[in-house]
């Protein structure tokens, strides 16, 4: 069985059979869209919200509002269809104690996938945000099925 | 991948390392009772956002993780690594014993070592450029490498797509603490810094 990791700003898709891999998601969100009939998979891990609020956008695996219809389109390349899709995600969280009052990034991060899966038509199905731990994201590909791992907790599936 | 750090560059980046890794050691070692502690040489590499876990040996490791934020004449950002063992020795090497585990009072102290040991790093560094640095209070957490990078390059809003990195290491002898002591300057200012050392050594010399 293939294993493809993600890494930072990065994306990977797997059809028919295969784990996706994306290690270590902070602040970062794991976009996992699924595509059941086609049995396609895409992972996407995302680093910042809005690619608007950056001059330099070569990179639109790295922004919410870019890399989801980056993903989509890769996906529909290997047969999926966008109006199949469901997603999952994980991420988000708050690693470092600031107290600045301010939003955090995560949080930030989370609500810029949301509106962009709202934005394809993409309904998400299932979540696991938030807190302060860091995640590791496992996408079985042959059934849709999304393992979340934290340090020093039982794993739970999405 | 070095796009666009010249050779002289990299090694004025690694002569900081040195002179940073140097100086925050021996703040590290006076808090360890004057533990003998080796230096590794200075890397300097230039790294996609992706790939910055993987210059870390452990990217899937869990590790304590300091993060300080540098602002002033420049900014930068300094990362201190320890393994998990490593930080409950020099917490319990600093407490004399009584804090053996990484909860909320070990990792305050954890946080204290890594503030001092930045901050010597970031003296050297004054020291030599002449320029005013002032360290923001740092954070603390515990988790995968790649978790603790991941949050350090959204928190800073990491734009581009490569940076620099100067990897520093070091390791004791006896109490078998390690951990790895990163900067990473934002791209202008990295400019600044190659500036006033090389280019302005070249003018003085040029003008006398």
């Amino acid at each position: 069985m293939s294993l493809v990791r993600v890494r930072i700003a990065d994306y990977g898709v797997l059809r028919e059979t295969g784990l996706l891999v994306t290690i270590g998601l902070g602040s970062c969100v794991g976009i996992a869209l699924y595509d059941a009939v086609a049995k396609v998979g895409g992972l996407s891990h995302i680093l910042l919200a809005e690619s608007a609020d950056f001059t330099n956008r070569d990179s639109p695996a790295k922004f919410a509002d870019t890399a989801i219809p980056l993903l989509v389109g890769e996906m529909e390349k290997v047969g999926a269809k966008c109006g199949r899709m469901k997603a999952k995600i994980a991420g988000g969280s708050q690693l470092f104690n600031y107290n600045n009052g301010a939003e955090s990034i995560g949080s930030r991060n989370i609500h810029a996938v949301k509106k962009a899966l709202a934005s394809a038509g993409i309904p998400l199905v299932a979540s696991d945000l938030g807190g302060r731990l860091g995640r590791t994201m496992q996408f079985n590909v042959a059934d849709g099925r999304v393992l979340i791992t934290k340090v020093g907790q039982a794993p739970v599936e999405l | 991948m070095n796009c666009y750090l010249s050779e002289s560059g990299v090694d004025l980046l690694r002569e900081i390392g040195n002179i940073g890794i140097g100086n925050a050691v021996s703040s590290l070692s006076q808090l360890l009772n004057d533990q003998r502690i080796n230096i590794r040489m200075p890397e300097v590499t230039v790294v996609s956002l992706g790939e910055l876990p993987d210059q870390m040996e452990s990217p899937e490791k869990v590790v304590a993780g300091i993060y300080v934020e540098v602002g002033g004449s420049i900014d930068l950002h300094m990362i201190f690594l320890l393994p998990l063992e490593s930080a409950r020795s020099i917490t319990a090497s600093v407490s004399g014993g009584l804090v053996r585990e990484l909860d909320e009072m070990g990792l305050s102290a954890v946080m204290e070592v890594g503030n001092i040991v930045t901050a010597g790093y970031i003296n050297a560094f004054a020291g030599l450029t002449g320029f005013k640095l002032i360290p923001k209070p740092p954070a603390v957490a515990v988790d995968l490498t790649e978790a603790i990078l991941g949050s350090i390059l959204a928190e800073v809003q990491a734009a581009e797509d490569f940076v620099i990195l100067i990897k520093t290491g070091f390791e004791t002898g006896e109490s078998d603490i390690e951990g790895f002591l990163c900067m990473i300057p934002a791209r202008d200012s990295f400019e600044i810094v190659y500036k006033k050392l090389l280019e302005g050594a070249s003018d003085e010399s040029g003008a006398g």
